[in-house]
């Protein structure tokens, strides 16, 4: 049961991850590894405005705006243009991972290549019914939790969020009745954005983080959208809760050396007997030529 | 064919090339197709659609806009799957299941298609987008084009003779080093035809061939096409909205309602 | 002088690694990030070769080629199902597979204390010992595998491999035979890594799985995107960028500890320049349509 359960404090870190991958992925097709990059710096910036003083909740928007503002440059400067180009796949894959680059080394230029941790000291662990969890464990859940229920409800609820939906489902049409497809955009950047930061930052206060982090993360968030369907926004969100829950289980009956590997067996698995993931939508046929 | 790309062919007797374009073929070809039925999104867009057509006929194959000739093409040429019914190339005495297949397995044993938006390849030259069709050339193996450096080169030469002259016959040798990218619609066409024939096929599905073609170059083309048909038995199923240009050489016309096919002979020589 | 051949040594194997890759890419049109793993299979199975067995230098080469090519079916059979973005997914999870496996299974690699002792060549009892015999013997190879390189491109399986790229559904139309192509592609672009991967074990005389990962595969697809690909003159730049930049950046005074990430911020930026720029790279032909 333990295990169950860490694992599903885990799959929930993944989950949101792999929302923040799909949003992008599904309404602008652009394969976004630079949100990895974006995943590597929150914590930095965390840790900077802390040691400088600033309260919690403070540091946690300036994470947020810098994590959003970074994003919405890299539509501008990287995305936007070639899409506006009708480039093909590979070059904004190419120009993600040039971003992502960048970002990367950045954080190592200016911060150093080490692991770092947020909060020094054994954590608080709360007890019930035989299970033990750690604080900062059932904190970064919770906040991540309440991120993505609020995602869901704008996604349900607010007209914007339904505007991007359409978008998801309909690139042509949406523009075609003359919806701002580039505003749209800047808001699938931004929320994606300030969800994987705060992923981050859930992640860190645990276990703490270094630069290189980000791209396992990203790959993890990946395979969450294959598992639970690019056809919807909830799906990967799912896909990464049960992603987390077996690779918890692995550890538990096999071991740590082999997590990694069974991540990649199960995306396989799915790769070839449901692509379609496990909340399918039915696809028109023209759409997978 | 006209007569110079007939001395072309004389040339490279000897290989199983050249009998593919030997007017005296002994047994024809012939495409069969049964109930075939496909939905897409809630939508029956094809409705058990029978088709039957042998080597040296021509078909038109016509309808609306959007009523499903190009889907029952992508079916008959292997890219997608009915949702019932069934198909089948007849050649030799061999029958192929269409729906088994892929369409490059159908290309290599004797269906292939021409795509309504051409599809050149872009950084090849005509004559290289032609010469890629050539069937069964040994060199495509990574091993051949190694270690038998001798025979691909024959071979090499044997196809771009047959490439050119396919060109030839249809206006474009003179064009053969331009840039795939580089043609206007009908030059595009025309390349395309080419590569098509290169493929050796004998049952041809043409989508729109006529399309961006100017009244004189659409009669001829009709024409040589007639004449191919005649001379080696190749079976054509023609999607065109240009009627009156196909109509005096074609031997059957299906046409199109509401996804069922309804089929009309048109007299000629192989009206049944 | 000595340092001179140690550079020219290293651009020899990232050449043979360029033109493979190019093969891929350039001619193939099939973007991946796995190449590095390949490149380690090629190493070890070369290093276990020469160092439990005993077996001569060309014999080990031949077998690391021979272990790559075989293992290459794990990206090249995925490659008949998923195109683009989702092919990448899936090479991005076979590299960090294959990195799994080499860094764990340590009864066989030895795991991160890596393969030693691996002695320079020995070709009919003479010995490779100096730098500027190793210098030329891998330009022999480089000469010869490039000759190969040239042969096939000018081939009908060139041909063949170029028109996949161009349009995969007009060239399956026409007959082309295009997963038994890809087949072909990834083994003998693997098999080919897998022999730069043999050259650098002998070199170097000492390996782990830290030269092999997903770092370095990105570094390997973006020393390509930059040189530029669908030529030869493209991989040959490339490589020589990889290997004249850090002495570049050497000249300017930059501390060593800091070179690598330098190397790889100048990397991202390039990628994200030339997609802007020049898609075909500084000396190749083939931009994505």
């Amino acid at each position: 049961m333990q295990i169950l359960i860490n694992g599903f404090l885990q799959g929930v870190l993944i989950g949101g991850l792999g929302l923040a991958f799909a949003l992008v992925y599904r309404t602008t097709r652009v394969f976004h590894l630079a949100l990895g990059g974006l995943y590597a710096l929150a914590p930095f910036v965390l840790l900077a405005c802390l040691t400088t003083g600033l309260p919690i909740g403070f540091s946690i928007g300036v994470v947020l705006i810098v994590s959003i503002l970074l994003a919405l440059s890299l539509e501008e400067t990287i995305h936007w243009p070639f899409a506006r180009k009708r480039a093909p796949t590979e070059v904004h894959l190419i120009g993600s991972l040039g971003a992502y680059l960048i970002l990367v080394q950045s954080i190592a230029l200016i911060w150093g290549n080490e692991n770092r941790v947020l909060r020094s000291g054994v954590d608080t662990t709360w007890s019930f019914l035989e299970i033990t969890l750690a604080q900062a464990q059932l904190l970064g859940a919770a906040l991540t939790l309440l991120a993505v229920i609020a995602l869901s409800a704008w996604l349900s609820l607010a007209n914007r969020g339904l505007e991007l939906r359409a978008l998801a489902d309909n690139p042509v049409l949406v523009s075609l009745l003359g919806r701002n497809v580039r505003a749209l955009r800047r808001w699938v950047f931004g929320l994606s954005a300030a969800l994987a930061a705060t992923v981050a930052m859930a992640q860190a206060w645990d276990v703490g983080f270094d630069p290189h982090v980000g791209l396992n993360a990203v790959l993890l968030g990946m395979v969450a959208m294959i598992i639970g369907g690019t056809g919807s926004f909830i799906g990967p969100f799912i896909g990464g809760i049960l992603l987390g829950v077996l690779r918890a289980e692995v550890v538990w009956f096999g071991s740590a050396r082999w997590q990694e590997a069974v991540t990649f067996i199960l995306l396989g698995l799915f790769l070839f007997f449901r692509p379609q993931g496990i909340f399918a939508r039915r696809v028109r046929l023209e759409e997978n030529v | 064919m006209n007569t110079q790309a007939c001395a072309m062919m004389e040339k490279t007797t000897g290989t199983p090339l050249a009998q593919v374009y030997q007017a005296s073929s002994p047994s024809r070809v012939r495409l069969h197709a049964e109930g075939l039925s496909i939905a897409f999104g809630g939508q029956q867009v094809l409705q058990s659609v029978n088709l039957d057509l042998t080597g040296g006929q021509i078909a038109l194959l016509r309808g609306p806009n959007g009523c499903g000739k190009t889907t029952l093409l992508n079916i008959l040429s292997g890219f997608i799957k009915p949702d019932t019914g069934s198909a089948r190339l007849e050649f030799n005495g061999t029958r192929v299941n269409i729906v088994k297949e892929t369409p490059d397995r159908l290309a290599r044993l004797g269906l292939a298609r021409l795509w309504q938006d051409i599809r050149l390849f872009p950084t090849m030259t005509v004559l290289e987008n032609v010469l890629a069709a050539s069937p069964h050339a040994i060199g495509i193996s990574p091993a051949h084009a190694l270690f038998s450096l001798g025979k691909v080169k024959q071979q090499e030469r044997e196809f771009r003779a047959q490439a050119l002259a396919w060109l030839d016959m249809l206006g474009m040798a003179d064009r053969a080093n331009s840039s795939g990218d580089k043609l206007s619609v009908g030059q595009s066409k025309r390349v395309a035809i080419a590569r098509l024939l290169q493929t050796g096929s004998k049952v041809l599905l043409l989508d729109e061939p006529l399309a961006g073609l100017d009244t004189d170059a659409a009669a001829k083309l009709v024409e040589d096409l007639n004449r191919l048909a005649d001379a080696t038995h190749h079976a054509m199923l023609i999607v065109e909205h240009n009627h009156d240009a196909i109509t005096p050489v074609c031997d059957l016309c299906y046409t199109f309602a509401e996804g069922v096919l309804m089929r009309e002979d048109m007299g000629g020589k192989w009206a049944c | 002088m000595n340092y001179i051949y140690h550079l020219i040594i290293y651009f020899e194997i990232y050449a043979i690694v360029a033109m493979s890759l190019n093969l891929l890419i350039g001619y193939g049109g099939l973007l991946q990030v796995a190449h590095a793993a390949y490149y380690g299979i090629g190493a070890y199975a070369a290093a276990l070769v020469w160092t439990k067995l005993g077996w001569g230098f060309f014999p080990g080469l031949l077998g690391g080629a021979f272990v790559a090519g075989v293992l290459s079916l794990l990206v090249s059979l995925p490659a008949w199902r998923f195109k683009g973005d989702y092919f990448v997914m899936i090479s991005i999870a076979v590299q960090t597979l294959i990195y799994t496996v080499l860094y764990n299974w340590t009864e066989v690699t030895n795991g991160p204390f890596g393969i030693s002792g691996i002695s320079r060549p020995v070709i009919s009892n003479y010995v490779f010992v100096t730098t500027g015999s190793v210098t030329l013997l891998y330009g022999v190879l480089l000469l010869g595998l490039g000759i190969i390189m040239a042969l096939l491109k000018w081939s009908p399986f060139g041909r063949a491999l170029q028109a996949m790229r161009d349009d995969e559904l007009a060239a399956r139309s026409i007959g082309i035979p295009v997963d038994w192509l890809k087949l072909q592609a990834f083994a003998l672009a693997s098999a080919m890594v897998g022999i730069a991967g043999g050259l650098y074990a002998a070199y170097v005389s000492y390996i782990d799985p830290t030269s092999f990962s997903l770092n370095e595969s990105i570094l390997m697809l973006s020393m390509v995107i930059v040189g530029g690909t669908g030529n030869v003159r493209g991989p040959l730049t490339g490589a020589a960028v990889l290997i004249l930049l850090p002495e570049a950046l050497r000249f300017l005074h930059l501390p060593d500890a800091i070179a690598a990430n330098v190397r790889l911020l100048a990397y991202g930026l390039l990628l994200i320049v030339m997609m802007h720029l020049r898609p075909q790279g500084l000396a190749g032909t083939y931009r994505y349509q």
